[in-house]
């Protein structure tokens, strides 16, 4: 396979050299040679599975990404941080607008993220060494935004108090009300509370508790969605 | 019936089956998707159990993979539309 793989890809090599052509223009002395970019290519795609049937694409977006990173590393070697962040600024805001749009308003501005995520990376010692250090920003990034997916755990108001999350753990009395409050039916909360709770597969609890037979998921999509309203974690129209 | 996403995406998460190299390509290639993945970290966020701590924590490593591969994306669309 990777014979074939390797073959299939020297067959791109001349348009990935003019490519790299260009990119290492942009680059500061000393360049390297286009070949060496498209080397380091190749050993990122035949690093990767499931890259076969869109070789052309994934090879010309792992060239962008190795001369970023080749970049990078160079900034860092020569102790220039700023620049790195500089470079890194457009691609990073655009991930965490992406992936910033799924969390629940008041949304954190994508800027700040990238704010956010670049006071960590300054004192990571992973980072200036990493030979992915672009992978690694945007991890940083999906850190971040997964901390604040998970920090706003709203109170749900029921009909005495505000019940938080921790209390809802313990209780499910509680997350019963909530869920009728999200108007699920009985088979519906019971559906998802064995699941939630007791980890059953989807399509056993959705037959325990006397569901409708088939499409266990879009069943526990629709729930979900409820839950989501009633929380105001809908879907973002951008 | 063709499954959502979404549908995709719980089903991953929720038989604790491998990552699936075409999901992950798949969200990497779109903001709804990645967006997608985030909402549900944070519904399940909000609901008790053990399930959904498992859940969290699967769309976590998914959105790890999904990093790896939407940059190459991101920075190909920046080539394409440099930043003003």
């Amino acid at each position: 396979m990777t014979d074939e793989l390797r073959e299939r890809f020297e067959r791109l090599i001349p348009e990935l050299e003019r490519r790299a052509g260009e990119l290492v223009l942009s680059m500061p002395e000393p360049r390297p040679h286009p070949s060496e970019l498209v080397e380091a290519t190749w050993r990122v795609v035949c690093s990767k599975r499931g890259t076969e049937a869109a070789l052309r694409a994934v090879a010309l977006r792992e060239l962008e990404c190795c001369t970023t990173n080749l970049a990078l590393r160079r900034m860092f070697d020569a102790g220039d941080l700023e620049a790195a962040f500089a470079r890194l600024v457009p691609h990073l805001r655009a991930w965490a607008t992406n992936l910033s749009r799924g969390l629940s308003p008041p949304r954190p501005d994508p800027d700040d993220l990238v704010q956010d995520a670049f006071l960590k990376l300054r004192k990571s010692q992973m980072f200036v060494v990493a030979d992915n250090p672009l992978g690694y920003a945007f991890r940083a990034v999906k850190n971040l935004v997964i901390d604040h997916a998970r920090r706003k755990r709203p109170t749900v108001e029921l009909a005495d108090r505000h019940v938080g999350a921790t209390e809802l753990e313990t209780s499910p009395e509680r997350l019963d009300e909530m869920l009728t409050r999200a108007g699920l039916s009985a088979m519906e909360k019971c559906m998802l509370s064995r699941v939630v709770f007791d980890k059953l597969a989807v399509s056993a609890a959705q037959r325990e508790c006397g569901g409708p037979p088939g499409a266990p998921y879009y069943v526990l999509e629709k729930i979900l969605d409820r839950v989501a309203g009633s929380l105001g974690i809908d879907r973002s129209r951008k | 019936m063709t499954e959502s996403l979404t549908q995709r995406l719980l089903r991953t998460v929720l038989e604790g089956d491998p990552l699936d190299d075409e999901l992950v390509n798949e969200v990497a290639a779109s903001p709804d998707a990645q967006a997608e993945a985030v909402r549900l970290v944070g519904v399940f966020a909000q609901l008790p159990g053990d399930g959904a701590r498992v859940a969290e924590a699967r769309l976590d490593q998914l959105l790890d993979a999904v990093s790896l591969v939407a940059v190459g994306h991101i920075v190909m669309s920046d080539v394409a539309q440099p930043a003003k």
